[in-house]
């Protein structure tokens, strides 16, 4: 089934067409929310609430994306607001992580988190970001559209989100810090 | 040797510079130690990320696709209460869901009774605790007055069903680039009300709410102050980078709830979630 013809009869409630959209789609879906949650139950519930909103706004699709972006992009938001409802705390010093700079000492190795507790307490754009890029591998111009910005800006939000990342993250050998300075080149 | 940005880095490593700047990055890369050794920890960090948590299981779609058929065929056949499906989703909370619509039948049964020779009248509303936690976590305080006024979601195109009083709109959109996200049935007192939130790209939340006209609004210990929005009078609250606008005309106050946004923008909203208003003094509150 192409997807006009998908979209057509799932605006007519044509539950077949419905199960065929969350068939194509689902796993990505789920896979995604569940980056996101970290947690099944979650990720479960999520995973319901995007395609009932899928179904009841699909009138509103018009065609402008891939029906299957559209219905990531719902997803995202959906995640984006699971994840401002349930972040983690900051970490006990936070203005000693964000604000580094290339001359400034390396956070204290004691400080730093693991991955999971790291992408955890990130911002949730700067999460989403990351995940759908280095998780999901999705390249800029998906990335832009499921986030709704201007590809252009995709490398620069992926930079500072990986920046914030690497200032709270203990890898297992030293990370150097990922900032401009006057030597770098800009392109 | 002049090292390369490491956003070009992260472009060159993501596949995403084009072929000739790829090949300068390349020939750079091959005699420079430091931009090689930042490629490592891009790509270490992409490992360490695509890592952060369990993969798919398949056998959880079908349960997750059992239930989303089963909210569909409920939705297709007329509920016996004016009320849509309970806006939490979960499998576990269904009975409680279930339990919720006994109740507001009931107590709609009791309301037309006890109401029938009293003109209905919005109680007091109480912004006050949604404006105390609106700065810590504005959609967990907006969850938390949706919950205090018996919020359940509706079909945006059953909205004015459902508070056939009010003169209101919620569009799919609205200036700002926000879209809309659920909406809501609210009741103060026996009167019906309606809230909306909506969600920027970049995440940023909006919300309406509409209500009757009532005696008294509370706002705790935030100030209320008259203002010009537009060529309407109304009033607003402001605590830290969150404002709450009031516009209200003799059928529906109409509330905009938003980080603190230009004038201009405000007027455009509310241009757009109460169209009909007309300009004036507004003020219809004791």
């Amino acid at each position: 089934m192409h997807d006009a013809e998908l979209i057509e009869r799932c605006r007519q409630g044509d539950r077949r067409a419905q199960r065929e959209l969350y068939t194509r789609t689902a796993p990505r879906i789920h896979r995604l929310l569940l980056r996101m949650t970290r947690n099944a139950d979650d990720a479960a519930e999520l995973t319901q609430q995007t395609y009932l909103l899928a179904f009841s706004r699909i009138s509103q699709f018009h065609g402008r994306s891939a029906l299957a972006t559209w219905v990531y992009r719902i997803a995202v938001t959906e995640g984006l607001q699971w994840l401002r409802r349930n972040r983690q705390p900051a970490t006990p010093r936070p203005s000693e992580f964000l604000d580094q700079s290339a001359a400034s000492p390396a956070p204290d190795a004691d400080l730093k988190l693991d991955m999971e507790d790291a992408m955890a307490r990130l911002d949730p754009v700067d999460r989403v970001m990351l995940l759908l890029r280095y998780a999901a591998g999705e390249d800029y111009r998906a990335i832009a559209e499921i986030v709704n910005c201007a590809e252009g800006t995709v490398a620069s939000r992926l930079h500072r989100a990986r920046q914030r990342l690497r200032a709270i993250y203990q890898p297992e050998t030293p990370a150097r810090e990922e900032t401009t300075s006057p030597a770098h080149r800009t392109g | 040797m002049t090292c390369f940005d490491p956003e070009i880095l992260g472009r060159y490593f993501d596949g995403e510079l084009p072929p000739a700047e790829r090949a300068d990055v390349e020939r750079h890369v091959a005699d420079c130690a430091t931009c090689a050794a930042e490629l490592e920890q891009l790509a270490a960090l992409r490992t360490a990320i695509s890592h952060t948590s369990p993969e798919s299981d398949a056998a959880a779609l079908e349960p997750i696709w059992s239930t989303v058929a089963a909210k569909l065929d409920e939705s297709a056949t007329p509920a016996p209460l004016p009320f849509a499906p309970p806006r939490r989703t979960s499998i576990r909370r269904w009975a409680a869901a279930a339990s919720l619509a006994l109740f507001l039948g009931l107590a709609g049964v009791a309301g037309v009774w006890i109401t029938r020779t009293q003109p209905a009248q919005a109680s007091v509303i109480d912004f006050s605790r949604l404006l105390d936690n609106v700065n810590a976590d504005a959609l967990a305080a907006f969850e938390g007055f949706l919950d205090h006024n018996h919020g359940v979601v509706i079909d945006p195109d059953a909205a004015h069903q459902a508070a056939p009083r009010l003169d209101f709109e919620v569009p799919a959109t609205l200036p700002g680039g926000f879209t809309r996200h659920k909406v809501y049935r609210l009741r103060f007192g026996d009167a019906d009300g309606i809230a909306a939130t909506y969600e920027s790209a970049d995440g940023a939340f909006l919300a309406t709410i509409f209500h009757p006209p009532v005696r008294k609004e509370q706002f705790g210990t935030h100030q209320d102050y008259p203002c010009v929005i537009g060529q309407h009078h109304g009033h607003a609250v402001q605590v830290g980078a969150w404002r709450m606008v009031h516009l209200t005309d003799p059928s529906t106050c109409h509330c905009v709830l938003a980080r603190t946004t230009s004038d201009d923008a405000v007027a455009e909203i509310l241009r757009a979630v109460a169209p009909r208003s007309v300009p004036g003094d507004g003020h219809h509150h004791d």
